[in-house]
């Protein structure tokens, strides 16, 4: 939970510096401290030994509560029951009939879909580009046919059966020139089922509104809250660029009337009960859907926003372009640091949070409370293998949470960061392939000012990150050089490691942190970029060991499998071996000496009984068939099931992430030979019975470009692009409970899909 | 996590995938039976998490189910009075931490009134001392120490994930005054722990002295 606005008391006003202290850590858990409090704060912290002893406790405090979760109780199953008695009386006092029978369940999931699958249309697609603005609240969007269907239906197709979906809108841009990009969202309301795909008439970017970057895009992440966008690319002097963007608010455009008329070769026999789902659901009859009409066919698009087709079809409300919206905190103030003077000048309403870096890996996202974006990186030159960097949401720079150069970002556990890092002792000095020379903790990195102690790990090469002052240009690290995680500690100055070695091969680690705090707490799993399902049962991750990837400076999958297991979070165990490694972060400095004993005191009750290590399963295992819904209204969800492969080792890079559900898992594997490509599959993941299936039309196996997006019912992907110079094509996969169906774009130059 | 929809709410982008399914039954015209509908659709995505509330609110199983069964209950009786389907479930936290605040208020009252006898939670129940022994443990026992509403802001916004205007509308409260009440119930949060732990301290010295107790007595009777 976040809480942003003012603080109500002006500082003078405080009884003490100690109450100001104790009251600012404690808002400072709930939303961002202005800037000159957040520095006020840290150097009284740094001053005061009780104030940061408060201060950890309000942390130690917030992660105890969080831990509740686990033990969330059981509603009495005959509760629904009672409820509708009760609203039946309720209705009977009133003179109104009762509707339904109260022994019914409610209706869940399961139940929505199967009523969603009666009233299934016979009519072609749907995907309805922009009805509501620019990256307007996607839960408001109702499975009513409200959406303007806009999808191109070139010459009269023939009808393919609709799947009626309620899915989250799909944002994405292709390039147009330099620099230039057209800026799409798409309404998804129905998409073609899996015998019909051939039938299925693509759509267009035709609400596309245009754009410019300064750097041109590789990945596109938006914020879960607002209208901010961090944007992963590369600028014109070929050098990465993080930017943080602000676009115009979702509210920017009026409310969505209805929708224009159907696609004309979509409407009539096709979608008389346009979601026959929602409605039959909703118990409203059959009653034809509101006649869909856009706002935008009234209201002229502001001129503004250029729109790169030349006539807007069926559009929404005038949207306005992103000069015209207010700008975030982020755009409000935008200083450059001190690492921006080289870089390029951000252009108005976008801000670089980091320079001189390369970003790593592909598991970069906000927070899902909005409030941070957590990426991984590594300094430009190749001095240093990565970190994990987490920007706050008003900062003006990102900074680094680890100081290790051996730690990459994983994902978001409620508001920790679960990161991932070479074990200091794990590199196997007998195997086969080769060893890591034991380094020594690095003691300037144990002092750096900026980011704190370090946790003593091998290599250290280079004490200080790259932000916010740049790295003192060293001789790049040979590349597939392994000395750059190694022995380059102990002499910073003495030449690379000439002697190669082929591979490396180590077992990581995996660790929780606190983005605000920086206290860590390390996890019994030894695995690699686990990916925790909202709701933190389950978890995806590579249970093997890791070698050096192409770079030589950042680590890649070697042996093992991808594996889905129960996440259980850090036991009862890792805070107790988590003491002698806890690492204050940057923005508190608490004293680690302080902080076991207060990890000590969270009560025992409060931790799970046992850490839950999971051996992968053999490759073999195999992945079990879509189950019928549970008989019980209400099945109990799994904490345990067990652990089931899916994705064989060896493999070459991944990127795993669930939808907001926690039930679906999107999971794109690297083509060996070529890691800008990949294979993407849609698994389904059911609490109820801990077992993982492709339903019936789910992608398996397709080829996608990197960078794919998964949100509520429907995953999107870029597929390469297609012979003869033909761009390529937002494929989206749309589900409904029971069914999975696709719809993709016309092709699109320079597509990629916003995460 | 006791059910689907408990698994599926517990984090925002949920609530937005909630609020589109409670969009399908909020098609603008109040009517009784869309009013069950949605009551039922909000019952099956949002009762656990409601329960759980109400659970650690008052630490009574069988309370907190009636307690649920009354908000749904008032859910369904003022479903025209929730203007945005999207702030459903912030709209349904409000009615159960009124609920809440009722029943707590309405205990106090009895429990000054000396002829009574005994209401459901004027002594622990048998249920209730069976959830103490489940949740037991010096934060649960802190968070019952301190006030109502400061609880209701700490749990609702650290574990059910109420958002800063969510949590001011679920404790009818300004957005200011729900930021400053998760501020004092830190402060006061971790003071009861303190006093928890040195309770316990001293708990578990006097077992250990009653345990040593034991032997010199043990061995006097004999004689």
């Amino acid at each position: 939970m976040r809480l942003r606005g003012r603080p109500r008391r002006h500082p003078d006003h405080w009884a003490s510096a100690h109450e100001r202290a104790r009251v600012r850590a404690a808002e400072r858990l709930d939303a961002p401290l202005q800037a000159d409090e957040e520095t006020w704060l840290d150097a009284h912290l740094t001053e005061c030994q009780w104030c940061r002893l408060i201060a950890a406790a309000y942390a130690t405090d917030q992660l105890a509560i969080r831990r509740l979760r686990e033990d969330t109780p059981q509603p009495p199953r005959d509760l629904w029951a009672r409820t509708a008695a009760g609203i039946e009386r309720e209705a009977a006092a009133r003179g109104l009939p009762g509707r339904r029978d109260p022994r019914r369940p409610a209706a869940s999931l399961p139940a929505l879909g199967a009523l969603s699958g009666i009233a299934v249309v016979a009519l072609v697609v749907v995907a309805a580009a922009v009805s509501g603005g620019w990256f307007s609240e996607v839960g408001q969007v109702a499975v009513a046919p409200t959406a303007a269907p806009t999808l191109a239906s070139p010459g009269g197709l023939p009808a393919a059966t609709a799947l009626a979906v309620a899915a989250e809108r799909v944002h994405w841009l292709g390039a147009v020139e330099n620099g230039t990009f057209a800026y799409n969202v798409a309404d998804i309301r129905a998409v073609c089922q899996e015998d019909r795909r051939p039938d299925c008439a693509p759509f267009a970017d035709e609400n596309a509104r245009r754009v410019t970057l300064i750097a041109t895009p590789r990945f596109i992440f938006q914020s879960p809250i607002d209208n901010q966008a961090v944007v992963v690319g590369t600028d014109a002097s070929g050098a990465d660029a993080v930017l943080v963007v602000s676009l115009p608010a979702s509210d920017a455009a009026p409310p969505q009337t209805a929708s224009a008329a159907p696609d004309a070769s979509g409407t009539p026999a096709d979608s008389p009960v346009a979601s026959p789902g929602v409605t039959s659901a909703a118990g409203s009859t059959d009653a034809p859907a509101p006649t869909p009409t856009s706002a935008s066919t009234d209201e002229p698009v502001s001129t503004d926003a250029s729109t790169p087709t030349e006539a807007p079809i069926g559009t929404d409300a005038p949207i306005r372009a992103p000069s015209e919206v207010p700008a975030a905190t982020i755009a409000a103030s935008p200083e450059p640091g001190p690492s921006e003077s080289s870089g390029p000048e951000p252009s108005p309403g976008a801000i670089a949070i980091i320079t001189d870096v390369v970003v790593v890996g592909r598991s970069a996202s906000y927070s899902p409370d909005g409030a941070w974006f957590a990426f991984s990186a590594r300094p430009s030159d190749g001095s240093a293998g990565p970190d994990i960097y987490v920007w706050h949401v008003g900062d003006l720079q990102a900074r680094a949470l680890t100081t290790d150069h051996v730690s990459v970002f994983a994902s978001w556990v409620g508001g920790f960061v679960l990161g991932s890092r070479l074990s200091p002792d794990s590199a196997d000095p007998a195997g086969p392939t080769g060893s890591i020379p034991p380094g020594e903790p690095d003691a300037s990195a144990a002092t750096d000012g900026q980011t704190g102690a370090s946790v003593p790990l091998p290599t250290p090469p280079v004490p200080r990150p790259p932000t916010p002052t740049p790295p003192t240009p060293t001789q790049p690290v040979p590349t597939g050089d392994a000395s750059s995680l190694a022995d380059d500690a102990a002499s910073p100055e003495a030449s690379p490691l000439v002697e190669p070695t082929p591979i490396l091969e180590w077992v990581p680690q995996t660790f929780l942190t606190d983005p605000w705090t920086g206290i860590e707490l390390p996890l019994a799993d030894a695995e690699w970029l686990p990916a925790v399902a909202p709701g933190g049962l389950v978890v995806v991750a590579w249970q093997g060991t890791v070698g050096l990837g192409p770079d030589g400076i950042t680590a890649a999958p070697l042996s093992g499998n991808l594996v889905v297991h129960p996440f259980h979070g850090p036991g009862e165990d890792a805070f107790a071996l988590s003491s002698p490694e806890l690492s204050p972060g940057s923005s508190a400095s608490i004293d680690a000496s302080v902080l076991p004993s207060l990890l000590a005191s969270i009560s025992p009750s409060l931790l799970p009984t046992a850490v839950v290590s999971l051996s992968p399963l053999p490759p073999s295992a195999p992945v079990s068939p879509p189950t019928d819904a549970p008989a019980s209204p209400l099945p109990e969800v799994l904490h345990d099931f067990p652990a089931q492969v899916v994705a064989a080792g060896p493999i070459a890079d991944f990127d795993a992430r669930w939808d907001d559900t926690g039930s679906w898992l999107a999971l794109w594997i690297a083509d060996p030979l070529d890691p800008g490509l990949g294979r993407l599959s849609l698994l389904h993941f059911d609490p109820f019975t801990g077992i993982m299936d492709r339903p019936p039309g789910a992608p398996q196996d397709v080829t996608a470009l990197p960078g794919f997006s998964i949100g509520f019912g429907r995953l999107a992907w870029v597929s390469p692009p297609g012979q003869g110079g033909e761009g390529s094509r937002i494929q989206i996969a749309a589900w409904t409970p029971n069914e999975v169906g696709a719809i993709e774009s016309i092709p699109v130059e320079g597509a990629i899909v916003i995460q | 996590m006791a059910d689907a929809s408990t698994f599926s709410d517990l984090h925002e982008p949920q609530r937005r995938a909630a609020s589109m399914a409670q969009g399908l039954a909020m098609s603008g015209v109040w009517d009784q039976d869309q009013a069950a509908v949605f009551v039922e659709t909000l019952f099956g995505r949002h009762h656990g998490e409601i329960y759980a509330y109400l659970l650690r609110m008052l630490r009574e199983p069988e309370l907190a189910a009636d307690l649920t069964q009354d908000a749904f209950i008032k859910a369904y009786r003022n479903y025209d009075t929730l203007e945005r389907p999207e702030n459903a479930r912030a709209w349904l936290y409000q009615i159960a931490h009124r609920v809440a605040l009722d029943e707590i208020r309405r205990r106090k009252i009895i429990r000054f009134l000396p002829w009574t006898g005994e209401s459901p939670g004027s002594s622990p129940s048998a249920e209730r001392l069976v959830m103490d022994a489940h949740l037991s443990g010096d934060l649960q026992r802190a968070l019952a120490r301190i006030p109502e509403r400061q609880r209701a802001a700490l749990l609702l916004a650290e574990l059910h994930d109420l958002t800063g205007v969510e949590l001011a509308a679920a404790l009818g409260v300004s957005h200011v005054a729900a930021r400053a009440l998760l501020t004092r119930a830190r402060e006061n949060l971790r003071q009861a722990l303190a006093i928890e732990r040195v309770a316990d301290a001293a708990a578990e010295a006097a077992a250990d002295a009653a345990t040593d107790a034991v032997p010199a007595k043990a061995r006097k009777e004999p004689r």
